[in-house]
């Protein structure tokens, strides 16, 4: 588990850029601890203050529904950290922050690591990223067809909330495509830059 | 032969995680390769989705890892340690020893800060290190002092492993937090005793240092210290046993109060808080996507029988309750040597839960205390695959940023007296479960 993990150099090129934008938004993403943060304070301190409902208003808003309630604040915190998690992935893999069990690796040449990647983009990640997209594209819009909901005044359209499935696995999906598409060109070019 | 396809799952994920591939892609991947081999239906991995939803995604006690990860890195750089480890330098740094106790002491005091055992294991190491050498400390007494309490940090509660550990044996973390309290105490209480032993029977290992000791109120100094880790520690511990928070709650609070702690300290800024947000956004990805894949794996060994390979092949062994427990964390102390407690706790503990609750050790243990009295020698076992050469994570870590002096051999040396100690601590924790339950059941009664 290296915390220090070096960000490894991407390049010029529109795959790279993609990569990149792939980084960026994994590092967008983490900023969502802040407003879960502000949540969990609001939240604990009204259920001490045992306060339940806090505003309710006429017409049925976007995910809240007629009222924000406690129950409101909970779900959103959970949504957040949701969408949060499945944004943070790709860009994990692009940063190269993802465990790995090293002590074999870490004897192998640049050459083998980078060939052991490329394989493993294709045979572990492709087949499982595909098949998340697809269902998980299933998931969110049989959701969104039940107009799926909280059932105890949280919060409403959960969908929105499945959606970060289908859509965090193809962010990976896309990293990985990206990634072994320039491990393949390093190795075809015959790199030998330093690579881990 | 029945169980031909998860033997086959089992050799394909360790080819898999050996050749150095992210562990949690290689998990999801050999699942869903495995679903299709196995000739599941189509429809089974869509299971898989659902559970991705509800196991981890919606499940509100996971953002608890988020949040301490977020805790966690803001005390490292709030410059809490530093004070603290500077006033206990002073109070016991001139006695024999006493530099070393005071390293233990701080890694047992900043144990909240410690979610994440690399970065504490850096800092004890970059704060400490230097200041032992010079004081002319055996560099062997000096790293194994630094590795060992720099690991107790993902036992000691609030700790991120409690958190994943209770998710995944379905036991309550605020039990698993208290339970943790007593172990991690006796295993600082052994370290501390050893260094003391060491101090006195070979005082040259353990030197007076040669710098004098500091005027003025050393006394007020260690104290004003010493409030700010245990008013978080009490923030954290004390809403999670007086049930005024869940324990994302108490790390949501945790984690603010950290905040409150750099600003008062004058660390808190936007850089600050940007490496912070960084950290906890990589950091949680990468635990948590291993239980993503772990999930899918988890998922697909089952529907092809393979918990009942593992179930099977424990049972045929015939044991007694004791000899199948001992089985168990001798499997689970052997794969520390290689794999990391992330993966562990994933995919070994789901397999071994069923196991322990089946056991009868005639105690009078409800299944419950059973499998926190479990978890906890879990936790301790897991701890200590940190700690064990050649592959314990901490101590890579130490020779990464210890001066190149102290060789790879130096710190394995200093290591092994430590992890007889764990070993010491794991026996008495088996033979006397009531270390582990007394606590919960004094506080949230049975």
């Amino acid at each position: 588990m290296d915390t220090q993990a070096r960000e490894p150099e991407l390049g010029t090129g529109p795959v790279q850029a993609m990569l990149r934008g792939i980084a960026w938004i994994g590092r967008a993403a983490a900023w969502l601890i802040v407003p879960i943060l502000a949540l969990v304070l609001v939240g604990v301190t009204l259920s001490a203050m045992k306060v339940g409902t806090i505003l309710e208003w006429e017409r049925d808003v976007f995910l809240f529904g007629s009222k924000l309630t406690l129950a409101s604040l909970g779900d959103l915190q959970w949504h957040l950290f949701g969408i949060m998690l499945m944004l943070t992935m790709a860009g994990a893999l692009v940063t190269n922050n993802h465990v790995r069990v090293d002590f074999i690796r870490q004897h192998m040449s640049d050459r083998l690591k980078r060939i052991v990647d490329l394989a493993g983009h294709i045979v572990f990640l492709l087949p499982l990223a595909v098949v998340v997209v697809w269902h998980g594209y299933d998931f969110t819009t049989r959701s969104f067809a039940m107009g799926e909901g909280s059932n105890y005044d949280g919060l409403y359209d959960r969908f929105v909330l499945k959606a970060s499935i289908p859509i965090g696995f193809s962010l990976l999906l896309f990293a990985g495509l990206g990634l072994a598409f320039v491990r393949l060109r390093e190795l075809l070019r015959g790199d030998q830059s330093e690579y881990d | 032969m029945e169980y031909a396809l998860p033997l086959t799952m089992v050799v394909c994920l360790l080819l898999g995680i050996f050749s150095g591939y992210p562990v949690a892609l290689v998990l999801g991947g050999i699942g869903v390769l495995f679903a299709f081999i196995g000739e599941l239906p189509f429809a089974f991995l869509k299971i898989g989705v659902s559970r991705i939803y509800a196991g981890v995604i919606e499940n509100w006690l996971l953002l608890a890892v988020p949040l301490f990860v977020f805790m966690g890195s803001m005390l490292d750089k709030s410059g809490l340690a530093q004070n603290l480890l500077y006033s206990l330098e002073r109070a016991l740094g001139h006695k024999r020893g006493g530099l070393a106790i005071s390293v233990a002491l701080l890694g047992i005091i900043m144990a909240a800060s410690t979610g994440i055992v690399g970065a504490s294991v850096v800092m004890l190491s970059v704060l400490a290190l230097p200041i032992m050498l010079r004081e002319n400390y055996k560099p062997e007494l000096a790293v194994g002092t630094i590795a060992a309490s720099g690991t107790l940090g993902i036992l000691i509660p609030p700790s991120i492993m409690l958190v994943l550990v209770g998710d995944i044996l379905q036991i309550s973390v605020g039990e698993l937090f208290l339970g943790a309290i007593v172990p991690g105490f006796l295993l600082g209480g052994l370290y501390i005793a050893y260094i003391i032993f060491v101090a006195i029977t070979r005082p040259s290992d353990a030197p007076v240092p040669q710098s004098k000791p500091a005027e003025g109120s050393v006394m007020l100094a260690l104290i004003r210290d010493l409030m700010a880790p245990l008013l978080l520690i009490l923030t954290v511990l004390g809403s999670i046993a007086t049930g005024t928070a869940t324990p994302t709650e108490a790390a949501g609070l945790g984690a603010i109060c950290a905040m409150l702690l750099a600003a008062f300290n004058r660390k808190l800024t936007f850089s600050t808080l940007s490496s912070c947000v960084r950290e906890t956004g990589s950091t949680s990805a990468m635990i948590l996507t291993v239980l993503v894949g772990a999930t899918i794996f988890g998922m697909v060994f089952k529907g092809l029988k393979g918990d009942q390979m593992i179930k099977d092949a424990i049972f045929a062994l015939d044991l007694s309750a004791y000899g199948t427990l001992g089985v168990l964390l001798l499997m689970i102390f052997i794969l520390g040597f290689f794999l990391e407690w992330v993966e562990i706790s994933f995919i070994v503990l789901p397999l071994f839960a069923p196991i322990v609750a089946a056991l009868d050790f005639g105690l009078g243990l409800t299944t419950q205390q059973q499998l926190l009295w479990f978890a906890m020698l879990v936790a301790v076992n897991l701890q200590t695959s940190f700690l064990t050469p050649p592959f314990g994570y901490s101590l890579f870590y130490i020779k990464g940023v210890a001066p190149p002096e102290i060789t790879i051999r130096m710190i394995y040396r200093g290591i092994i007296p430590f992890v007889g100690l764990q070993l010491t601590g794991l026996a008495l924790l088996i033979l006397m479960p009531q270390l582990v339950l007394w606590m919960p059941g004094a506080v949230f009664g049975n």
